[in-house]
């Protein structure tokens, strides 16, 4: 029985502003063997929720909790996070960082033997839950040479080994192939545990499996159903870009094309460190224009476009820029790359710094007339130019290595899983800002339905080769 | 083996030291800077020295004792490994022994500039010291000398980027402070 | 970047226990520095460099040497200037000479540093780093230290690609043309970017560490040990008598 009452949280703040509450008034509660679904946006705070279920919030200087929260009478706000060890389980969103240990069997047996359990009972449930989730040929892996369902499995293999009667669920669903989105689907309706799960956008898999649907955002947690859910962060409009950033010159549109590209690149997991190989008959990027890339995890996306900005160098076929052959050094000033991790790359105490940075040695411009540069390009993109670029959410600081990139001259622009962790409005607007600068947009994604709607046109990778497909397929 | 509960055991504190131990792990051997002198140095003592002035001597200790030495395991010259460990350790120490300044409460706060420039001219001592003593025994007094003004100059770069580095990530990264208990 | 530099096959050296084979290192690199004969000094040096083939392949056995070539070649330069006041064996130009004494020097000094080098080697490629920490827990070492071992070398590859991407990155955020020479204050920016995302990881590491368990009031328990059969007596015996057995032979000759 988990019971919330009146919780409020704030972050701590070191700019002297005020602290905003993350949510506050916040009520919630659970019975036993019962499920619950929580949607919410990114940035909302449902981490930070999934964190303070677990006792840990507040312990690593996030933030303040206020209000009373209890698991099975467990008082949460007066319990430490290692005496819930055998209540609750949490499984984080991103996988590789929940991971500690060498080795897998390290990395289940680390909370077994923090209950104290005999060694040879620390074995069996080692054994039984690698099993159970086929990752038994891993024991003596490191799991950071696992994929990113590997990694997801065997974190739920560890929620697993400890059994505990509750289990927080962080996106579980992501990375998951069908035979194992179908094994978690059973996990939650076995009723033999509460299960809450948080998630920022509504699958259809969610359908019945849970007893209560919510969604949280900054005015609260409310009460929601599953069609209500399903209709949220709907796909609106691109919106219009009406301003543009002064004194930057103006990027002159470019065609790029590959000509028989082939790239061998290596995908972590599998049994072996094989090399796969992703062809690339004939690709295109026109002027203005966006193109979408859409491909399974360990497809290649990511190694083509190393390749194609010039980080990596071609090995067989050719990269043309208006019919010019052109090198790799070259590429890195044509084709920019907006990394999947914005925090590659942050480095300078304000933002206004992080925008002039590749501008410090311009001296075709004033000190003002950057300064009018930067402050213009950061209102656009809704970044506040004092803040400090590392400590803002996850939202903002994808919009600064936006803004960094809006104020570079490059013709061609590839976008990195942009709609991951934000909201559909948020990378939307990346998408028109960047547009409006002048660059051809390519946009790498898992979303078929986010690639329709932004995409004009569309390159899939299917068994190896790429080749060009209708959006949104 | 008793296992304790709270402070000694904490958390963060094992955290901290693991990161930054595998920090000067990358640091010494990926990070490495082309000098005219001699080829490349390496900026372990960047981030030894950083450790040291930001969260004080054990801290220091093990991130560049246990770091170098790892360091010299994977890199594939595991016989130094336990003199790096003894050497970079000591230096790890005494500089945040020297620079280390507490408040009533045991926080660490930022010191004097003079110094943390102390304690860095003390590391470069017992750095180039310690390896001229250990090569002198190793390899041949004479021998040793050789590497003398090399191991000066990059433990002096050490500490001096290690001040710029401290001082601009308290900048950037305000947070940090919370982890300087 | 590859961590792993344990040699995976089978042999009498994997299945010498690991906690005797430090005992034999350590024991072994003291009784170098003892007075032996140069004959037995060399023969360490031949001993030890067959092990090495025996378990490296070909190729990897002569990499040992390779990492002290520099060092042993500036060894031998600098020969002349050692031990001035003795017989002198040659004289290599006017007052540069090379004294008996210099040259025997040298040959205690090159053999002891290439055995150690060779044995050093031999123990990493046969004993994994989970065994030495284990094994380092039995001499001593709290739980604290070990966990923060394996820790750090989980998170080594990881912030070695976050700082190759990070890198990659700011290349890639330059405008004008390429720069020609990289100097410290290039590589700073991409040091503390590097810097900031691993310490942000921190908090996530502590609270991952508390969430499953460390801290708990009851003592841990294990899930990998060494055993402490009576095998382990014999092994460390062994590990005692052939450090012993060189010295005494080494001395007496």
């Amino acid at each position: 029985m988990v019971n919330l009452r009146n919780i409020s949280f704030s972050y701590h703040r070191y700019d002297g502003k005020e602290a905003l509450p993350l949510f506050s008034d916040l009520n919630f509660s659970l019975g036993s063997l019962e499920n619950a679904l929580i949607v919410s946006p990114p940035d909302s705070g449902k981490s930070t929720l999934s964190r303070i279920l677990c006792s840990l919030a507040t312990r690593h200087n996030e933030g303040v909790v206020t209000g009373e929260m209890s698991i099975f009478n467990t008082n949460l706000l007066t319990t430490m996070p290692w005496d819930l060890t055998d209540i609750v389980t949490l499984v984080s969103q991103n996988s590789s960082e929940q991971l500690m240990m060498s080795s897998c069997g390290e990395e289940i047996a680390f909370p077994l033997e923090s209950l104290a359990l005999p060694q040879k009972e620390i074995h069996r449930r080692v054994d039984e839950a690698l099993h159970s989730w086929d990752l038994l040929r891993y024991k003596e892996r490191n799991p950071q040479e696992l994929s990113g369902g590997e990694q997801k499995r065997l974190l739920l293999a560890v929620a697993d080994a400890l059994d505990t009667p509750l289990w927080v669920l962080d996106e579980p669903f992501d990375n998951l192939d069908t035979q194992w989105r179908e094994k978690l689907v059973d996990l939650l309706t076995s009723k033999k545990r509460s299960v809450i799960v948080f998630a920022s956008r509504f699958l259809p898999i969610y359908e019945e499996l849970f007893h209560a649907y919510y969604y949280l955002d900054e005015k609260g947690l409310h009460h929601s159903d599953s069609k209500q859910l399903s209709e949220m962060d709907p796909l609106m409009p691109l919106p219009k870009v009406t301003t543009s950033v002064p004194h930057l010159s103006n990027i002159q549109m470019k065609t790029l094309q590959c000509k028989n590209v082939h790239i061998d690149h290596t995908t972590p997991s599998s049994d072996s460190k094989a090399l796969f190989h992703l062809s690339v008959p004939h690709f295109e990027l026109h002027k203005d224009e966006v193109v979408a890339l859409v491909g399974p995890n360990g497809s290649g996306k990511t190694t083509f476009s190393r390749h194609l900005c010039g980080l990596q160098a071609l090995q067989e076929g050719s990269i043309t820029i208006n019919n010019e052959l052109i090198d790799q050094f070259r590429l890195k000033r044509e084709v920019g790359y907006l990394f999947q991790n914005p925090d590659f790359g942050l480095f300078l105490p304000t933002v206004r710094e992080e925008l002039i940075y590749a501008h410090r040695f311009n001296k075709d411009l004033t000190s003002q007339q950057k300064k009018e540069m930067v402050h213009t390009c950061a209102s656009m993109y809704h970044l506040d130019v004092d803040a400090h670029p590392t400590m803002m959410s996850y939202g903002s600081r994808k919009g600064v290595q936006a803004a960094i990139y809006h104020l570079l001259n490059r013709p061609f622009i590839i976008l990195d899983e942009l709609d991951s962790g934000v909201t559909y409005q948020r990378a939307c607007e990346i998408v028109s800002l960047l547009r409006s600068r002048g660059s051809t947009l390519l946009v790498i994604t898992h979303d078929p339905m986010f690639a329709q709607h932004i995409a004009d046109r569309q390159y899939s990778i299917v068994d190896g080769a790429m080749i060009e497909t209708e959006v949104g397929s | 083996m008793r296992v304790s509960t709270s402070k000694s055991l904490s958390a963060t504190h094992i955290a901290l030291t693991a990161v930054l131990t595998a920090v000067v792990v990358v640091f010494t051997l990926i990070v490495r800077v082309p000098t005219p002198i001699k080829g490349y140095i390496s900026l372990c003592d960047v981030i030894i020295a950083f450790s040291a002035y930001l969260f004080g001597p054990w801290v220091a200790f093990v991130a560049g004792g246990l770091g170098t030495g790892l360091a010299d395991f994977i890199g594939g010259y595991p016989q130094w490994a336990p003199l790096s460990f003894v050497i970079h350790g000591v230096q790890g120490l005494l500089i945040g022994l020297i620079a280390r300044k507490k408040d009533n409460v045991g926080m660490f706060i930022d010191a004097k500039l003079i110094r943390l420039v102390f304690a860095g001219v003390v590391g470069v001592v017992v750095m180039s010291g310690g390896y001229y003593l250990a090569g002198g025994v190793l390899y041949g007094f004479k021998t040793a000398l050789v590497e003398i003004p090399l191991n000066v100059l990059q433990s002096t770069v050490g500490f001096i980027f290690g001040i710029i580095v401290m001082k601009a990530l308290l900048k950037a990264y305000p947070a940090v402070r919370l982890l300087r208990r | 970047m590859n961590t792993n530099l344990y040699i995976n096959q089978s042999g009498v050296l994997y299945r010498f226990d690991p906690r005797a084979k430090l005992l034999m290192l350590v024991v072994l690199s003291i009784v170098l520095f003892l007075p032996l004969s140069l004959h037995v000094l060399w023969l360490c040096v031949v001993i030890s460099m067959l092990t090495a083939l025996v378990v490296g392949r070909f190729r990897s056995s002569l990499r040992p040497l390779k990492t002290i070539l520099l060092l042993l070649i500036l060894m031998v330069i600098f020969a002349p200037l050692s031990e001035r006041g003795g017989t002198i064996a040659f004289v290599i130009y006017r007052n540069i000479y090379v004294t008996n004494e210099a040259l025997e020097a040298l040959s205690r000094l090159a053999s002891r540093l290439i055995t150690i080098t060779y044995l050093f080697t031999i123990v990493m490629w046969t004993t994994t780093i989970s065994e030495m920490n284990l094994a380092f827990q039995w001499y001593g070492l709290s739980y604290k230290g070990s966990l923060i071992m394996s820790l750090a070398f989980r998170f080594v590859p990881s912030i070695a690609d976050s700082f190759t991407t990070i890198q990659q990155a700011f290349e890639l955020r330059e405008e004008g043309p390429e720069k020609r020479k990289k100097r410290m204050r290039d590589v700073l920016p991409t040091v503390i970017a590097a810097l900031v995302v691993a310490i942000k990881s921190i908090p996530y590491v502590a609270m991952n560490l508390e969430h499953r368990g460390l801290g708990r009031d009851q003592k841990r328990s294990r899930y990998k040990e060494l055993e402490t059969k009576r095998s382990l007596v014999v092994h460390l015996v062994i590990a005692l008598i052939i450090p012993a057995c060189i010295a005494f032979v080494g001395i007496c000759w």
